[in-house]
């Protein structure tokens, strides 16, 4: 009797994961025979069948190419720098935002910091370039009080600073909403109870609002460890130029500047595959880490 | 919450509202900029002298913006693309979280569906043959070639899965004496306390579908079908790589900075509309504070 | 459950791989045309009208009149009443990234459009893999004669691009001759400081000097820029804000491959080229040259605003991006000089391939001779006998772009200065305004109006005259010593090791331009040039002119 509950119970669950899971064999696990042109000199015109296996050649062209710690550094360097402050920074706000009562400045303001994910780096990275022209805010600001001004997107110096901040203020807004919405599961039982216990806004925050979104959070930050290799093309395209290629020459552009001379999927595929199980590996060591130490598994 | 307000407390506030109008005002800058420019003289757009403020104020991009036959048409197909695959998304997410979300005493296979789907979330074949197998389906040039590849989102499914773990299985149990099945369970029990995080994975379809622009370049051959974002990607071209007299006509239609700016202003009109719309299922305290009474 | 799904996945797996290589299998089938010689003729018009598909290339945002498509307008009209044939898109994209993708798409999923364009790299796949029609004897008999003349005036050179093992393969587009660039300067600026045309590298440096001290166009103190300048410096044939003039005062010719002294070097690597660098690193240092040109986002927002004083441009920087400043600042005079070593007008310029991109024929299609009787309709009837064809010139008139089913464009290597003299001549009444072509007509009516009123003129008629008569009697008249680069295609080594070298080189010339490197590291970079794979690339290129 329990047995056979049970085993209906299963057939409910796989019932409800079919469609879905249909829907990633098709589109994502029939496609994945593609992986084996990381091992070929793909070209389109022969197809997958036809074209000429090469082993692991393209994968030692990647230890070949004269600076490539250079680039796996700035990529990582970049990344791990979006990674952190693309995830305190939108907590920052959330709590702060938490924290005022008028409704609808809570509403307006939420709506506005969400909007610049909306425009294409393209158009942002205009403006990102007038902010610090010569004549531009910030060297205005920084020659009132007698400095240089610094040309920040022609620095080595600089460069990867700017990056990390216009990514940070592009996307904080839009990154807050999954924290918005874990503070809305806070039971206010729970600032009832502390405040009669005397506790002031500050200790609220540390002993409440803090730990029940913490399981967020971890979440959060662990799938955002999957990006450890993707410092984000599109933004680091507009902005860069030859001078900081030493300090913003990522994997990605770095890619996309060889495919310009012909179309060079193996090698794309080959990088990509590679980023793939670097992005595994961490995601799979992060959900263990979270297991053991907070009892907490992310997925 | 009437409480007196210490010193402490007024400043606070004070500081919290400094730092929050001060992230507010730099979120706002740019866009600010692109109206202005949408609204200014084209000359001076293109000199660059357009900041915050327009100069000479005119509606030209607008008037032009307005007789752009294709433009509303794609800005129709991303309308359409999102509602269909938005609504395609959720419901196959809310059906994988919650399978998802029991532990594998409950649902025995449970953790190698999850590693199945985190392999396929972080390993691609690239996108030859993701092409081959949208066009071997006969998806070309219809909308389902903009749906259907993407129709499963991991990344929210893990998100729902996460918050259904987090209601406690003795709500559930109590219908199970009932004699209720999983799927009513679902809809019944879970959803109606899950309005804040499923209005979250909403947004985020929403915002993915709306602002994806490589599927419609790859799946679509006329651009007549192209959505929104496609199309105005089309607005970036390089002028350094021009090199022929005979492109020059393209450049002169396309570097039209203002009407470029009306565009962009435009498309985003409808993402502003609904994030205030989807707020009010972010009400506080709903979600655990039914479950806990 | 599963097995039906593993099943469903087999099949779908099948169905992908097998397209992936159909074309290898059964388009070997023969390509023979199936048309009567009659329509073999390069305008005899098919009785039955011929449907064609083809890879569309748009501009992007399409700039068609009212009513009209891409598949439905003056053109595809026009060779629906001369030739009887239709177009069909197979895909349609914009030029560049996005219709180079589509291409690929096609190609990797063995669904070619009937004719498309293509890129040197993907014709070299094609012919490799025989996925393409042999041309050789459609191109006898269904290209006109004046086309045949237009690709001869390049010396053989456009059509043996395309040759493969004494097989015409494609048609090529050509680019003509668009040297010398010009130094493009304020005029009223000049005036203003009493200073006198700049002749030598010498008297340029004169006058950027005048122009950032004295700031003539009142931008400000250290708001006036003197010349403004792309951060890749040089070494783009033809196109706007390289400093290629410069260079080749030294003899030197970046990023070209080039014969000097009998032995084939990458023109980027030469001496030369350190001299020229070390011309720019100074002017950069005097504040001459644009102090931002490395993070400069838009260079023409420089010149349109006012803040510029001098570019280098080709002869139509008169129509983009003069055009915007004149209506930003009608008082803007623009004109164009020629910088040579001595002062004497005479300049050495590198010339450019003579091809830019491919139109192909998918093997197996029943029509080859479309392309040539297309390429001819298009680049020979309808420019000369069907000129005045009302559809077409209103659609020029009006100022639409993206009819053309088929972007083939074959011109005569001398079609600008060509170009200049009918429009001179014309000016002069030598010439009757009706034999012009509808382009140069178009420009006539503007050099007319600039004519009537050359104090207070509109714009485009300014833009019309400072291009075609200002600047196209320049470029007519100043002797060239030509030197051509030996290569323009791609080796082996260069497909992975080519990436590099270029960001080696772009980061090492815009370092010692802008003297965050010294010019006496330029040795080094030859040296590092060479062992990461220029040596060996060299070798390469040198083999492969040895095969041609």
């Amino acid at each position: 009797m329990w047995k056979r509950k049970y085993r209906s119970g299963q057939l409910g669950y796989h019932l409800m994961m079919a469609p879905g899971m249909i829907f990633l064999i098709i589109f994502s696990f029939v496609p994945m025979f593609g992986i084996v042109m990381a091992f070929q000199d793909y070209v389109p015109a022969k197809g997958i069948l036809g074209s000429q296996w090469v082993g692991l050649t393209n994968f030692e062209y990647m230890l070949q190419i004269p600076d490539s710690w250079n680039i796996l550094r700035n990529t990582v360097l970049i990344a791990l720098g979006k990674i952190i402050f693309g995830t305190i920074v939108p907590i920052v706000f959330a709590l702060l935002l938490n924290e005022i009562r008028l409704k609808w400045a809570k509403r307006s303001i939420q709506t506005i910091v969400y909007l610049p994910n909306f425009l294409s780096w393209a158009v942002v990275a205009a403006i990102v370039i007038n902010v610090f022209d010569y004549h531009g805010p910030i060297n205005s600001f920084l020659q009132a009080f007698g400095h240089q001004p610094i040309m920040f997107l022609a620095s080595n110096d600089w460069f990867r600073t700017v990056i990390i901040g216009s990514d940070v203020w592009k996307n904080f807004g839009y990154g807050a909403i999954v924290y918005l919405a874990a503070l809305t599961g806070i039971d206010p039982g729970l600032y009832e109870a502390s405040s009669i216990d005397g506790a002031n806004r500050f200790q609220q925050l540390l002993h409440v609002t803090f730990p029940g979104i913490l399981p967020t959070i971890m979440l959060i930050s662990a799938l955002n460890l999957g990006n450890i290799l993707n410092a984000g093309f599109d933004q680091i395209y507009a902005l860069y130029n030859p001078i900081v290629y030493e300090t913003g020459d990522v994997i990605d552009t770095y890619v996309y500047r060889v495919g310009l001379l012909g179309q060079q999927y193996s090698f794309a595929t080959a990088i990509g595959l590679l980023k793939s199980v670097v992005s595994f590996t961490l995601l799979i060591a992060a959900n263990k880490l979270s297991i053991k130490f907070a009892n907490l598994r992310i997925f | 919450m009437i409480k007196s307000k210490t010193f402490g407390s007024y400043l606070s506030d004070i500081i919290i509202w400094t730092v929050l109008l001060l992230l507010t005002a730099l979120c706002f800058l740019p866009l600010m900029n692109m109206v202005s420019v949408s609204f200014s003289d084209s000359t001076a757009a293109q000199a660059n002298q357009v900041g915050l403020l327009p100069v000479n104020v005119n509606f030209n991009s607008y008037r032009l913006l307005l007789e752009d036959a294709q433009f509303w048409r794609s800005f129709m197909i991303s309308v359409e693309r999102v509602v269909l695959g938005t609504a395609l998304n959720l419901l196959l997410t809310v059906l994988m979280a919650y399978p998802l979300s029991k532990n594998t005493k409950q649902f025995g296979a449970r953790n190698i569906y999850m590693n199945v789907m985190i392999f396929a979330m972080l390993f691609s074949g690239g996108m030859i043959p993701l092409f081959i197998v949208v066009k071997s389906l006969g998806l070309m040039d219809t909308i389902w070639s903009l749906i259907l590849p993407g129709a499963v989102p991991i990344f929210n499914v893990i998100l729902l899965m996460n918050f259904f773990k987090s209601i406690p299985d003795s709500l559930e149990e109590a219908a199970i004496m009932d004699g209720a099945s999983k799927l009513k369970i679902l809809f019944k029990i879970y959803l109606p306390i899950s309005l804040p995080a499923l209005a979250t994975i909403g947004l985020f379809s929403i915002v993915g579908h709306w602002n994806d622009y490589f599927s419609g370049l790859l799946y679509m051959n006329s651009s007549a079908n192209f959505p929104l974002q496609t199309y105005i990607q089309q607005l970036n071209v390089d002028v350094t790589k021009i090199t022929d007299p005979s492109q020059l006509k393209a450049i002169a239609s396309v570097s039209n900075k203002t009407l470029n700016a009306a565009k962009i202003v435009v498309s985003i009109i409808p993402v502003l509309l609904i994030y205030p719309f989807l707020q009010k299922y972010f009400t506080s305290g709903l979600v655990i504070g039914s479950v806990k009474e | 459950m599963k097995k039906f799904l593993t099943l469903f996945a087999a099949v779908l797996m099948l169905l992908s791989v097998l397209s992936g290589c159909k074309m290898g299998s059964n388009q070997s089938s023969n390509s023979k045309s199936v048309a009567s010689p009659q329509e073999l003729k390069p305008f005899g018009k098919y009785k039955k009208t011929v449907t064609y598909t083809i890879g569309k290339a748009t501009p992007g945002i399409p700039k068609l009149p009212k009513g009209q498509t891409y598949e439905d307008n003056a053109y595809t009209k026009y060779l629906k009443d001369t030739l009887n044939i239709q177009s069909k898109d197979k895909f349609e994209a914009q030029t560049g990234d996005p219709y180079d993708q589509k291409v690929s798409m096609a190609v990797a999923s063995g669904d070619l459009p009937d004719i498309m364009a293509v890129n040197a790299d993907t014709l070299r796949q094609l012919v490799a893999n025989d996925s393409i029609a042999d041309l050789t004897d459609v191109y006898k008999s269904s290209a006109s004669d004046f086309i045949k003349a237009k690709y001869n005036s390049y010396n053989g050179r456009a059509l043996k691009a395309a040759t493969f093992d004494g097989k015409l393969m494609a048609l090529p587009s050509t680019q003509n001759a668009n040297i010398p660039t010009m130094l493009w300067i304020r005029q009223d600026w000049l005036d203003k400081l009493g200073l006198k045309a700049p002749k030598t590298v010498d008297d340029m440096e004169k006058v950027l000097t005048a122009f950032v001290k004295k700031d003539p166009g009142n931008n400000g103190k250290g708001n006036t820029v003197g010349l403004a300048l792309s951060k890749s410096v040089g070494g783009n044939y033809g196109s706007l804000f390289v400093a290629d003039n410069i260079f080749a005062t030294y003899n030197s010719f970046p990023r070209q491959w080039i014969k000097q002294n009998g032995k084939v070097v990458y023109g980027s690597t030469t001496n030369e080229t350190k001299q020229g660098l070390s011309k720019l690193a100074d002017w950069y240092k005097k504040g001459l040259i644009d102090p931002q040109m490395a993070v400069r986002d838009s260079i023409e927002s420089l010149i349109i605003s006012g803040q510029a004083g001098a570019f280098f441009g080709p002869w139509w920087s008169g129509d983009y991006p003069l055009n915007s400043a004149i209506k930003k600042n009608p008082k803007a005079n623009w004109k164009p000089y020629i910088i040579s070593k001595n002062g004497d007008g005479k300049i050495t310029a590198y010339t450019q391939n003579p091809v830019s991109e491919f139109y192909v024929v998918r093997k197996g299609f029943k029509h080859p001779e479309l392309l040539p009787k297309i390429a001819s309709a298009i680049n020979d009837k309808l420019v000369r006998e069907d000129k005045n064809y009302k559809p077409v010139v209103d659609f020029v008139r009006g100022g639409y772009d993206g009819g053309k089913p088929l972007n083939v464009m074959i011109n005569f290597n001398d079609a600008t200065a060509q170009m200049y003299k009918d429009l001179k001549a014309t000016v002069d009444g030598k010439k009757d305004p009706k034999s012009l072509s509808l382009d140069d007509s178009t420009s006539y009516n503007n050099i007319e109006n600039y004519l009537k009123n050359p104090k207070n003129p509109d714009p485009n008629a300014w833009s019309g005259y400072t291009s075609r008569i200002v600047a196209g009697k320049l470029m007519a008249n100043t002797p060239i010593k030509e030197v051509n680069p030996v290569f323009f295609d791609q080796t082996k080594s260069m497909k992975l090791k080519w990436a590099n070298l270029v960001k080696l080189e772009d980061e090492t010339f815009l370092k010692i331009v802008t003297g965050q490197k010294s010019v006496n590291d330029f040795g080094t970079f030859v040296k590092q040039w060479k062992s990461t794979g220029g040596t060996q690339i060299t070798q390469e290129v040198v083999q492969a002119i040895k095969e041609k």
